[in-house]
């Protein structure tokens, strides 16, 4: 006798507030960078809290409203109201998905799994990233990819490095252990290097590993698996909590000894701080306390006083991007008040907006166009910074927003941390 | 002064008063309704939604429950469109009187209402919100109906053969020669015109109002007005009807309706049909009530308050107490159709009083064949095999999902039914007017514009009703602006603007009044920004007139 | 590390006084749960009749005094040059209807008073902007200039045929950021080329023009600096070009002042030491990330702003949980009649520390309280919004 009420499950309880939080303001849609250059995404009012009083209705919308959401966070980031747009959102198309009323074609389902899954290129990428980089450097390489899969073949896709890898000096966690006395866990840390870091960008994660050995820890780099967050952004729920579970055992160990964790990539500080929590597996109930991302933690160093400060003027102008994820972390530009601290340093802040990479949206080739035009404001606004010489390359924590901002605007951009190993002389060391 | 001449001259426009009109319409009898407002604006529209399976009057009440029952299988095979068959539950608390759950479910035997027993574990994961120290839960047919569309759906059928109404009429006096009555005549608020009707057979639907009608006609009839105040909360708290299994009290009914959940009731007597303003005092028994049912209530936003009058036939009355609290739950809810001829002697008039809307068409069914003895027709009723309206083509949900894919397509459906043809063809031709006018509820520029232009709009309050704009999560404040170009266009219905536009945000802010805190209170400063701040609008603009 | 002040609050009275207190050398952080609601505002910023409100014995301009309002309107043209007005002699504005209404600073071109001398009026209409109601506008124009002739004109922009042809409206913030492009302004320029064609100078003719705001884009300020006739801008529904182009002005004002912005989050709970605060702990994503300062600003935006959260059982201050004014009578019949509720607030002594709202003992030392939180005005009957959240966020950033 019943069709509905079987149909849609009642709300829980922690989802009522966030809902009933909502005043309709439309500030979040004002400042989605995707609904001000695409008009067939309804935006993150209307497909989040909007939308859900309808789906708790039973009321379906057509799955491709959902799916230019790039999970850049920036409507949770605006809302007055801490309201979970986006979470909203992504629970939406994971539902959709189980539902199995996807209606998109099975072309793109490939290309969403393989970007979804960029450590299983990574990993076939850096067995040989020479030839990997060669191949995909080809036009027609490109070409093809765009014609089988869609992937954009003007996009920016990174190129591989030789995978990073940490050999921790100490002797492994379990001998230490197993001596006399238990070490300083103050002394040792754990990297989370995420996938960039790990297929495409292995100089910068040395990089990191050095400030922090330089600064007197022992970093601990266990085989981790992808954060997570481009499965969830592409819909792989399930997955993604997989790959929370697979690390956070190898996190597990540590987290019980207090020995904090450090994401050097936004969105993995991010997925391990905010959606790890909320995993049932053992360590979720410690790892967002005691997960900080990377400039966050020097600044809590800086804090303590326990951050050497023997830096060298590096004499630079910089302008800095603060990644999407960054901001939805919620602790300000901690990178920016390190880089202040360093002599003949000068930073100003863009504040222009995402980049519109937003991880792999920007990669598809139907999104590549719409990543750009997003990009745009903050492209526009290091061309002419550049052209008027207020500052000389472009400095951000994240490495697509580098590769994207590099890509827009032809300006050199880095990690922020190249200027603190300059500055403490660890560059080019080994 | 504009004359009527039918056989039938139905008074009042609720859920009986349309019943009737289609009823006697599908008879091919001639019937003209008159509303002293818009159809369904009183008591049928200010109940809680819930379309009864009966077990609610299963100890009390048994022939109520039967009748319930057996309306309720019917509504749902004629007016699908109008109904979501959620299910309910009846829900025991520790504290609730154990020997009366065996009589409840006797009862429920009795008037052939299935029930299920639904274990606790199951129930708790199936409704989260639900209070966790549960000990027994029971499924029933109960559903959620929508009223205001069950009675323009009604209104809708009755035309297409044959039956008119006039909204916007008040009757003044139901008039007689001799001992027959003859007809009634009123004024048009709209214009201020007189009218006046010729007509075999008064039939008085006029629910609150009953007594004031048949007095007129010089006759006396009893109804008792008990106020029921009711809350709407922002979204779908249970996807199911949930009643507290006890014996009826105040607070101990949730509906989900459409996007929103309505709670309540209140009963209480009032002097006039027109006391239905809720207190914040009520609002607040009604969420600490409420709370034994979904514990942290007082937290969930209400978006507004709202009253209606149930008109309970006084004599039948268990317990003729003069006033008080609960007084009126105690009359019987069972409808009385009294015909003046026998108690009076008047002739030619009838009073239907009393009921419930689960029973309208039951209610109307018994007025109709009053009506066709007196005339002598011997068409039988048709109400409970005819559907109101045809159903809508699986082709056509196809053709708005594509034409609107984000904008909760279905429910326009359901509003329409085939009247978003129109609507469709409108998006068409101009996709602009597939945009969204009212965000929170979904509804199309061209959904509003039709229901504007529509010749029953005479307010925007009547728009409202038809579209569910500025019902939802703003109450407004967004929508009724954006309503604004379409009633510019239809100029001589609502000019003034800011007259229109001022008399509608009073008319929200009567229901948001009484519970103005939380989320609700913020949206209320964001609304003032808005007309007060931005728009520069004063109060007095509502008197003066001025474009907006 | 200890910063000299923490704003909690983004709004006009906390940008504001962090733009004020990173001018005097100090090291501030500014921390908001959101964009503040300067995005939904007009852009125009209303002072309201001073000494009527001054005679008012809590009115926050009581308190203040004339002259640091005064100061707080010359003190924000200075920080917003575009930024127009001259004390005392309000100017009249068009709302999004087209009515005229009052405002005491205003955006460049937002100023309605050309249109007083005109015979023609071109009112623009840019195809599908999304809550502009061309027919309306018009009508209003017509009525309230009767000796001008008002004339349509549709406008069509090539770069939003996508948005056309699938029905969506534009947003204002999107024309606006449109025309704010090189492109954009040369489109604009070609359009006033076209239209100047048609109209006959001698007519002292108009041109309004909805969903922009030139005075926040240089580009588009010169291109309009070209027009044969003047133009004049009209107010947004929400969001609105101009409200935003304020709200981006004052944080890179901040932000280039090497203040720190910390949108997104809020504060969770604070640290009181012996009636100072200490710090302030931010709901971060995971932990809680604490910051310590020497004296901190509350600006965080009353009832709207839910710096003021109202229960069925209680009115509470969010932050630090100060003692409010509550009215006893809490809200009034007509619904743009006076309400009471919108006068609870923080009562506060010269300095803008919080008071105790009946036995007047000062409860915190390094707090200063500013705009919204306010208690005793109402910025929508009394029309000082500006005024008070300028005035009062200037003083804090002094005090700071």
């Amino acid at each position: 006798m019943e069709d509905q009420g079987k149909r849609v499950k009642g709300l829980d309880p922690a989802r009522a507030e966030n809902l009933d939080a909502c005043i309709k303001c439309g500030a979040c849609t004002a400042q989605c960078p995707v609904t001000a250059v695409y008009p067939l995404f309804p935006g993150p009012k209307s497909m989040g809290p909007d939308a859900e009083r309808l789906r708790l209705a039973g009321v379906a919308l057509t799955p491709d409203c959902l799916s230019y959401c790039t999970n850049c966070k920036t409507c949770e980031v605006t809302c007055p109201s801490g309201v979970r747009v986006t979470e909203m959102l992504l629970r939406a198309r994971e539902q959709e998905k189980e539902a199995k009323t996807r209606l998109t074609g099975r072309r793109r389902n490939v290309r969403d799994y393989i970007l979804g899954r960029a450590e299983h290129l990574g990993r076939l990428g850096t067995v040989w990233p020479a030839l990997t980089n060669a191949v995909l450097r080809r036009k027609t390489t490109r070409r093809l990819l765009e014609k089988s899969i869609g992937l954009s073949a003007r996009a920016p896709l990174p190129l591989y490095s030789q995978k990073f890898r940490h050999r921790d000096k100490s002797s492994p966690l379990r001998e230490l252990l197993r001596g006399d006395g238990i070490p300083d866990p103050a002394a040792r840390i754990v990297y989370f290097p995420g996938c960039f870091i790990t297929y495409n960008d292995a100089a910068t994660g040395q990089a990191v590993v050095k400030v922090l050995e330089h600064n007197g820890f022992e970093v601990i780099v266990p085989e981790f698996h992808c954060c997570g967050v481009p499965l969830t952004t592409n819909g792989h729920f399930r997955e993604a909590v997989a790959n929370a579970v697979h690390n956070l055992a190898l996190l597990q160990p540590y987290l019980e000894e207090g020995i904090p964790v450090i994401a050097s990539c936004t969105s993995c500080g991010l997925a391990l701080k905010d959606d790890y929590p909320r995993v049932a597996a053992p360590g979720a109930e410690r790892v967002g306390a005691q997960t900080y991302d990377f400039f966050e933690f020097l600044w809590e160093l800086h804090n303590r006083g326990d951050l050497r400060e023997d830096f060298q003027a590096v004499p630079v102008s910089l302008a800095y991007h603060a990644p999407c994820h960054l901001k939805a972390q919620g602790i300000g530009t901690p990178a920016v008040r390190i880089l202040r601290l360093i002599p003949g340093v000068k930073v100003l802040e863009l504040d222009a907006g995402c980049c519109g990479l937003s991880g792999s949206f920007g990669f598809k080739e139907e999104k590549y166009n719409l990543a750009q035009q997003i990009g745009s404001s903050l492209f526009s606004r290091v061309q002419t910074g550049m052209e008027e010489k207020k500052f000389q390359g472009v400095v951000t924590e994240c490495g697509g927003c580098q590769i994207q901002i590099a890509h827009g605007s032809g300006a050199e951009t880095v990690n922020p941390v190249w200027l603190l190993a300059e500055a403490y002389g660890l560059k080019g060391k080994s | 002064m504009s004359r009527y001449s039918v056989q039938v001259a139905i008074i009042g426009g609720g859920a009986t008063g349309v019943g009737i009109l289609r009823d006697l319409s599908l008879r091919g009898i001639s019937a003209l309704l008159i509303e002293q407002g818009d159809l369904a604006h009183g008591t049928s529209s200010r109940f809680h939604g819930l379309l009864h399976s009966g077990a609610r009057y299963a100890v009390k009440d048994p022939v109520s429950a039967l009748e319930c029952a057996q309306e309720n299988a019917i509504l749902k095979r004629i007016a699908p469109n109008c109904i979501v068959s959620s299910g309910g539950w009846f829900v025991q608390r520790p504290e609730d009187d154990p020997g009366y759950v065996e009589a409840w479910l006797q009862g429920c035997r009795a008037a052939h209402i299935p029930v299920l027993e639904v274990p606790v574990s199951q129930a708790r994961r199936q409704e989260p919100l639900l209070a966790k120290d549960i000990l027994r839960v029971f499924e029933v047919p109960d559903a959620a109906v929508d009223g205001f569309k069950l009675v323009w759906d009604n209104a809708r059928s009755a035309r297409c053969h044959g039956g008119r109404y006039l909204t916007y009429h008040r009757v003044d006096e139901v008039r007689r020669d001799g001992n027959q009555v003859v007809g009634v005549r009123g004024k048009n608020l709209l214009t201020g015109e007189d009218f006046a009707v010729e007509s075999s057979l008064v039939v008085n639907a006029a629910g609150a109002w009953a007594d004031r009608i048949a007095a007129s006609a010089g006759v006396s009839l009893e109804v008792v007005c008990d106020k029921g105040t009711l809350l709407a909360f922002n979204h779908r708290l249970f996807q199911r009807v949930i009643n507290r299994l006890r014996s009826s009290g105040d607070g101990d009914i949730f509906v989900p309706h459409e996007t929103i959940t309505i709670f309540g009731t209140t009963s209480q007597r009032v002097e006039d049909p027109l006391d239905n303003q809720p207190t914040e005092l009520e609002v607040k028994q009604l969420l600490s009530l409420g709370s034994a049912l979904l514990p942290g209530l007082t937290e969930q936003r209400v978006i507004r308050v709202f009253a209606g009058v149930r008109p309970l036939h006084g004599e039948d009355s268990e317990l003729n107490e003069p006033s008080g609290q609960a007084a009126g739950r105690e009359v019987s809810r069972t409808f009385a159709l009294i015909d003046h001829e026998a108690v009076e002697g008047i002739r030619g008039f009838l009073s239907v009083v009393g009921g419930k809307f689960t029973t309208y068409r039951l209610m109307a069914e018994k007025a109709s064949d009053w009506a066709a003895a007196k005339l002598g027709s011997t068409s039988p009723c048709r109400t409970a095999q005819e559907p109101l309206l045809p159903d809508v083509p699986e082709s056509l949900y196809r053709e708005a999902q594509a034409l609107l894919p984000c904008a909760a397509a279905e429910k326009m459906l359901e509003r329409l039914g085939e009247e978003a043809l129109p609507v469709l063809e409108a998006v068409r031709q101009d996709p602009g007017k597939g945009q969204l006018l009212c965000e929170c509820e979904m509804v199309t520029v061209a959904e509003v514009e039709k229901a504007v232009a529509d010749e029953d709009a005479h307010h925007l309050a009547d728009v409202r009703r038809k579209t569910r704009l500025g019902m939802g999560t703003c109450q407004g404040a967004f929508c009724a602006y954006r309503a604004l170009p379409l009633m510019w266009r239809e100029g001589n219905k609502y000019d003034p603007l800011g007259v229109e536009l001022i008399r509608f945000l009073n008319q929200r802010w009567k229901g948001i009044r009484p519970a103005l805190w939380g989320e609700q209170l913020r949206e209320t400063e964001f609304t003032r920004a808005i007309y007060a701040g931005l728009l520069a609008l004063k109060e007095s603009d509502g008197d003066s007139g001025g474009t907006a | 590390m200890m910063w000299d002040g923490i704003i909690i609050g983004g709004g006009l009275a906390g940008l504001v006084a962090g733009i004020r207190a990173q001018e005097r050398g100090k090291q501030v952080l500014l921390i908001s749960e959101g964009a503040g609601s300067l995005t939904f505002a007009a852009g125009v910023l209303d002072f309201g009749r001073m000494e009527e409100l001054q005679a008012q014995e809590n009115h926050p301009y009581a308190l203040l005094g004339e002259q640091a309002v005064r100061d707080a309107f010359r003190y924000l043209i200075g920080l917003c040059p575009v930024y127009h007005g001259e004390w005392g002699r309000p100017q009249a504005v068009l709302t999004p209807l087209g009515m005229l209404r009052q405002a005491d600073l205003v955006p460049f071109r937002l100023d309605a008073s050309p249109l007083a001398g005109a015979r023609e009026i071109i009112l623009m209409a840019p195809e599908g902007l999304k809550d502009f109601f061309p027919e309306v506008v018009k009508t209003n124009l017509q009525k309230q200039f009767p000796g001008a002739a008002v004339r349509l004109q549709r406008l069509r922009v090539e770069e939003f045929t996508n948005w056309h042809r699938v029905g969506k409206p534009v947003p204002a913030t999107v024309y606006a950021k449109f025309w704010c492009t090189r492109q954009g302004a040369l489109t604009l320029q070609n359009l006033l080329q076209e239209t100047a064609l048609e109209v006959r100078s001698g007519l002292n003719p108009v041109m309004v023009i909805p969903g922009l705001s030139s005075a926040f884009c240089p580009g588009l300020a010169q291109t309009l600096d070209k027009a044969p006739w003047p133009v004049v801008e009209v107010t947004s529904f929400p969001p609105s070009p101009a409200g935003q182009g304020l709200y981006e002005t004052l944080k890179e004002e901040f932000r280039a002042l090497g203040g720190e912005l910390l949108i997104g989050s809020g504060v969770g709970r604070v640290e009181i030491e012996s009636q100072a605060v200490r710090r302030v702990i931010v709901k971060s994503r995971g932990k809680e990330t604490a910051f310590a300062a020497r004296a901190f600003v509350l600006a965080t935006g009353g009832l709207f702003g839910r710096g003021i959260t109202v229960s069925p059982t209680e009115v509470r201050e969010a932050v630090f949980g100060l003692p409010l004014y509550v009215p006893a009578e809490w809200s009034g019949s007509a619904f743009l009649g006076e309400q009471p509720y919108a006068r609870t607030g923080i009562a506060v002594d010269d300095r803008l520390r919080p008071r105790h709202p009946i036995s007047r003992e000062l409860l915190l030392t390094n707090v200063h309280v500013a705009g919204r939180m306010l208690a005793h005005w109402d910025p929508w009957l009394e029309r000082c919004g500006g005024g008070v959240s300028l005035a009062s966020g200037f003083l804090a950033g002094e005090l700071l």
